[in-house]
């Protein structure tokens, strides 16, 4: 049991049984399988994903507008996501749409914040 | 013994119902029968108190002259810049704008009291039968369309020419802003709100730039205290190298916080005007005037 070692997967690896090249080769094509497997998947989902995502982001930030609180940098955000979709830039996409949604989300908030507790803002 | 507690504790919450709902009901019905003329008078006198506390060594009828009121740094230049008024030709533009007839024949002395003359810190003022705040840019478009011309522009330009001339006829004149009825009251209390919320990015409100830190420095700019703002508008501004109005400046502060302004002239800048206004009652006016 002195050769089975787990890695930080946590997975026991056979070290020092046909020398250290095998390990390499070995650890070489489970990092590939890996990373194809992640890379390729992460980006079929961000492609199902953004729409979703934009749909929110534009729905959130009209309720924000009708209240008076969009922020000035939404919109374009927004914007970044739809023009990266359309050229294909899925994970550039992904990113702005839910930077986008984190924004719309964040001036609705402030909007119900200002419209329960606006007097907090009362210096006097 | 699980049931008899179970019920006991839904009897608490349904009793805690019952009394929220009838303080939330007696909440509503002081709300109606609130007397709004002493509350809008009570926030006059908070808000000059705040002020005169803050800079207890300035003058009440000095606020009229924005953040040159409080700082002596920039003063100098600013009187040096009002010795050759750079909004003076915009006066003169407004003059002639405003007697020239419109296609019909009738001119702007025809839509306004006395003629349009000295009448400044009569707007804005609350349109009880429209329900809604009419500032004087307001008005000057109203008076267009009720005569058959296009609507101007409410940032810059003729219309802010146009408040200049009107201005310049009512100076030394002092705002007497009032709050007549309930429904004023919402108009007013709107545009408190609107003062006192923090929006943008920067999650900043009006009161915290010109209340809070009046008189300290933000970037390369003094912050002027929120009273007295509406008093020198229009003003000729050497960043712009032009006229705006207030509802520009409003813009402008809306951007700067990342908030998206709202349209120029919209209710909810009217309101914002409404409030700041009725805060400002008792200081002259003294539009046009100049500003950094
Ligand atoms: C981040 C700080 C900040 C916020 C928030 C802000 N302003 Fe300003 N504002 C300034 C600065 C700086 C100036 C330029 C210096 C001065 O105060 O005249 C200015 C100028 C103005 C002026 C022109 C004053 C004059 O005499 O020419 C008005 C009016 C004004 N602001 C109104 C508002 C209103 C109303 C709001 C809220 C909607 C607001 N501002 C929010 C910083 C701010």
């Amino acid at each position: 049991m002195a050769h089975l070692r787990g890695n930080k997967f946590n997975m026991p690896v056979m070290a020092k049984v046909s020398g250290e090249k095998a390990m390499n080769k070995c650890r070489l094509l489970f990092f590939m399988v890996l990373s194809i497997t992640l890379f390729s998947s992460g980006s079929l989902y961000a492609g199902a994903a953004v729409e979703p995502i934009l749909e929110d982001a534009r729905t959130t930030l009209n309720k924000a507008a009708a209240k008076g609180f969009e922020w000035t940098t939404t919109r374009k955000l927004i914007e970044g996501a739809e023009i990266a979709l359309a050229a294909g830039e899925k994970d550039k996409s992904l990113k702005l749409a839910k930077a986008a949604l984190n924004e719309a989300e964040k001036s609705l908030t402030q909007a119900n914040y200002a419209e329960a507790h606006w007097r907090a803002g009362i210096p006097l | 013994m699980g049931l008899v507690r179970h019920k006991i504790k839904t009897g608490i919450m349904l009793l805690g119902l019952f009394v929220f709902s009838c303080m939330a009901s007696a909440d509503a019905g002081a709300e109606s029968g609130v007397d709004f003329k002493a509350m809008v008078q009570q926030d006059i006198r908070d808000f000059q108190a705040y002020f005169k506390k803050r800079f207890s060594s300035v003058e009440f009828s000095e606020y009229k002259n924005g953040v040159y009121a409080i700082d002596t740094a920039s003063r100098e230049q600013w009187l040096e810049m009002e010795d050759f008024p750079p909004y003076e030709f915009a006066v003169d533009e407004g003059e002639e704008l405003f007697t020239a007839p419109f296609t019909n024949g009738k001119t702007y002395t025809d839509c306004f009291a006395n003629g349009g003359e000295g009448v400044r810190q009569n707007y804005p003022n609350f349109d009880s039968k429209k329900g809604e705040v009419i500032t004087l840019e307001l008005a000057i478009n109203n008076c267009r369309q009720a005569n058959g011309e296009k609507p101007l522009a409410y940032k810059k330009g003729p219309l802010a020419a146009l408040s200049a001339y009107m201005a310049s006829t009512s100076a030394g004149k002092t705002f007497a802003v009032a709050v007549p009825n309930e429904a004023a009251f919402q108009a007013y209390k709107d545009g408190k709100k609107f003062f006192y919320a923090k929006r943008g990015q920067l999650n900043f409100s009006c009161a915290d730039c010109h209340m809070r830190v009046a008189g300290q420095k933000l970037r390369a700019d003094i912050t002027s205290p929120a009273l007295g703002h509406p008093t020198g508008f229009p003003v000729y501004r050497s960043k712009w190298e032009e006229m705006g109005t207030l509802h520009r400046r409003y813009a402008g502060c809306n951007k700067n916080i990342r908030a998206k302004p709202l349209p120029a002239q919209g209710r909810a800048y009217r309101n914002l005007e409404y409030f700041q206004s009725v805060m400002s009652n008792g200081l002259e006016i003294n539009g046009p005037s100049s500003r950094k």
